[in-house]
């Protein structure tokens, strides 16, 4: 960058005399860079930043000593995931791996930041002078701010992701299973087991991925459907006790999900739960809630159209009430019936607002764990090889092959597609919502 | 006077007869959809026998012997599985808001490199499905003796939910006037200062809502729980109620319903009271 800026600065020189002027000015940044390649802030104290460059110095030196002392063995373990059996243990060389090598490459960030910092700094006296001061306090301060959340989000969720994604890429199954055994590096091949035509994953994967993506389209639909519904019948002004309604048929958003879907669980029960002894009582069948494939599947939407109809009201008529009444004052003028009030005003508007709370409904949903975990295990049986029920998503299926069945590998490699999947759609709502194009009006006054 | 003439059909839908008597249809039907499970796990929870239970929601007999038997026996403790419950969950919540709001702050209100990656690698990274983190969570656990004890836990919670609030309190800090902060910037007050005297005390409504919603969350988990306690005494509500679920299904019913009941009060009472904060503040959050 700064060598760009010297040539064009010569650029009208050059015009006069076609020799290019050799200009020691425009080779320190260069020098500087370069003599902090091998050793960080050299190039800084070479170029009158004594103090800058000694600390940049003891950094690397203290960063050499962790390296010798603490970094160097989990980082070489990281290639085998141990060697000794009954002795290692993978997933503790695994973790320590990549703890080392996130502490590595924060370093390595650094080492990075000090080589263009020796190039800035000696670009020129005044600059630099005024960039020291630019970078005194005021600018580590949003790092001060940020760095608890950083380190708990790294620590908890980050390090985990990374060591759930380098599963994946292990066999790390009932066979090799620490701490008696080890696992080891496969590359690709989960992925490939899953993904390939003829095998019986593949099969399981897609028929477990088709009614995902029908449970959670259907039940957004559903929840989102009723939640409007009702949400417009509370607001038609005929409508009295207002409050007392909204209260009561909050309730279901009230309660602790554990709690409801578990009393859901109990109202399906096939011999003693109200639902079948009210049917009898009215002369039909009992229906096998949790032993028929078609009626757990039902048994789950309805649990969920219960527990998910709320936020959809609350959303919905806040959506509503943000509608100016002047629209349906003017159509109603125009001789518009209230259909057309509804399909021409209000949906359209509407959807406007709650199109982005949809989409991140239906990612929630796409991996809505508890209540098909606690309400049917993921049952009933289905003639499968793999373990997947017939109301299992990939998440339970995915928890179930891990914790049930100890087929870590495969279920990191399922939870890798979930992620990437989930990951993309998150993205579209983004894209609909404008949220990221709203941050990136902001970093473009970043400067 | 003057209100007969005001426009009285401001609202989508025409107050005519017949659409306020189907509004009036879809509510009560509504209603008896919501109430028809709580009125059964309530009329339960008060049944004297424990294997036949029924559709009707008046039981036949009456007792408070579940009630008593939670207070008194000591393997299905109620109390301590309250006490452990509200203690995880209001640390977690008060945890994940020290470490999220000074980050929220950062993000809203200075600019500096790395600013719109980090807010984006926020989001992304807690898409991964929660539970994949468990092996790696317990092997941090093991390596730090934190195994089977409630701060383990809480900071699992607290620092698990540090990206969600980060964003719902940017969002909201977001909309908060700058001149006031900066006029006291001007007065010689420290950054720091002006965000705990100034910005803190007008974020109140949205600090409630991310309180409360991290409050929620760990109250009615128990996937992550199960991984990490294991010792009966320092259960959760979670874990002791799916413990009364699994064990003798039919026969410890009333017993699950009592627990349920006494469980979902507190949470009810506290949504009710506090329902018209939340919804402005999510969807300022994430309509915006």
């Amino acid at each position: 960058m700064s060598k760009a800026k010297c040539q064009r600065g010569e650029g009208s020189t050059r015009r006069v005399s076609p020799k290019p002027v050799f200009d020691p000015a425009c080779a320190r940044p260069f020098v500087a860079g370069l003599l902090s390649v091998p050793v960080a802030g050299l190039g800084q104290m070479v170029f009158g930043r004594g103090t800058r460059g000694a600390l940049f110095a003891l950094i690397e030196v203290l960063f050499c000593v962790l390296y010798f002392r603490v970094l160097a063995l989990p980082l070489a373990r990281l290639g085998t995931l141990g060697t000794r059996p009954g002795v290692d243990d993978s997933r503790q060389i695994l973790l320590a791996g990549i703890l080392a090598a996130m502490v590595a490459l924060m370093y390595g960030s650094f080492h990075v930041y000090n080589v263009l910092d020796a190039a800035r700094g000696a670009r020129g006296q005044r600059q630099a002078s005024r960039r020291v001061r630019l970078r005194s306090f005021g600018a580590v301060s949003p790092y001060l701010y940020t760095a608890p959340a950083f380190a708990g989000a790294t620590l908890v969720i980050l390090v985990p992701l990374v060591f759930g994604i380098c599963l994946a890429f292990t066999n790390y199954n009932l066979y090799h299973s620490p701490p008696a055994n080890l696992f080891s590096w496969v590359g690709f091949e989960n992925f490939k087991r899953i993904l390939s035509p003829l095998s019986p994953w593949r099969a399981e994967f897609l028929r477990v991925f088709v009614w995902n993506i029908t449970w959670a389209v259907l039940g957004t639909t559903l929840a989102f459907g009723l939640g409007l519904g009702i949400a417009l019948a509370l607001l038609n002004p005929g409508v009295r006790w207002r409050s007392l309604f909204r209260a009561i048929l909050m309730l279901p958003w009230a309660i602790p999900a554990t709690v409801s879907i578990m009393t859901f669980s109990g109202l399906f029960n096939t011999t003693f739960g109200p639902v079948n002894q009210i049917l009898k009582s009215i002369g039909l069948r009992a229906i096998p809630w949790f032993q028929d494939p078609f009626w757990a599947k039902i048994a789950v939407l309805l649990t969920y159209v219960w527990v998910g109809f709320p936020f959809n009201m609350a959303v919905s008529s806040a959506a509503l009430q943000s509608i100016p009444t002047e629209l349906y004052e003017a159509a109603r003028v125009d001789g518009a019936s209230a259909w057309d009030c509804f399909a021409r005003i209000t949906f359209p508007l509407l959807f406007r607002v709650v199109a982005p709370v949809l989409v991140l409904s239906f990612a929630g949903n796409f991996n809505n764990f508890s209540i098909i975990y606690l309400l049917t295990g993921g049952g009933p049986a289905v003639p499968s090889s793999r373990g997947s029920g017939a109301t299992d998503i990939l998440i339970t299926w995915v928890y179930n092959l891990g914790f049930q069945q100890l087929q870590w590998s495969y279920a990191s490699a399922l939870a890798v597609i979930i992620f990437l999947i989930v990951v993309g759609m998150s993205m579209l709502n983004f894209r609909l919502s404008g949220a990221i194009m709203q941050l990136q009006g902001e970093g473009e006054q970043d400067g | 006077m003057a209100d007969r003439f005001k426009p009285k059909c401001t609202r989508p839908v025409r107050a005519g007869r017949p659409g306020t008597a189907g509004a009036y249809l879809v509510l009560v039907i509504a209603c008896v959809f919501v109430l028809y499970p709580l009125l059964w796990i309530v009329s339960c929870s008060f049944r004297a026998t424990a294997g036949i239970v029924g559709s009707s929601l008046i039981p036949t007999e009456a007792s408070l012997g579940n009630y008593r038997q939670i207070f008194t026996d000591r393997n299905i403790f109620f109390p301590r599985w309250f006490f452990n419950t509200v203690k995880v969950s209001a640390m977690s919540s008060l945890a994940a808001l020290v470490l999220a709001a000074p980050a929220a702050y950062a993000f809203s209100r200075m600019r500096f490199p790395g600013r719109r990656a980090s807010l984006i690698w926020l989001l992304i990274i807690q898409m991964f499905p929660g539970f994949m983190a468990i092996v790696a969570l317990y092997t941090l656990l093991g390596w730090s003796g934190l195994l089977d004890t409630h701060l383990g836990l809480i900071l699992i919670y607290a620092a698990g939910s540090i990206p969600f609030s980060v964003w719902l309190l940017k969002g909201y800090f977001d909309s908060l006037p700058r001149s006031i902060e900066e006029s006291a910037l001007v007065d010689g007050a420290t950054r720091f200062g002006a965000f705990t005297r100034i910005v803190l005390p007008l974020a109140k409504p949205i600090l409630y809502v991310v309180g409360l919603i991290n409050f929620i969350g760990p109250y009615a988990d128990y996937l992550l729980a199960q991984v990490v306690i294991t010792s009966s005494s320092k259960w959760t509500l979670a874990m002791g109620m799916r413990s009364l679920t699994i064990s003798q299904f039919a026969t410890s019913w009333p017993l699950f319903s009592a627990v349920s009941v006494l469980a979902a009060i507190p949470m009810v009472l506290i949504f009710l009271s506090s329902e018209r904060y939340i919804i402005p503040g999510l969807t300022r959050g994430a309509v915006k």
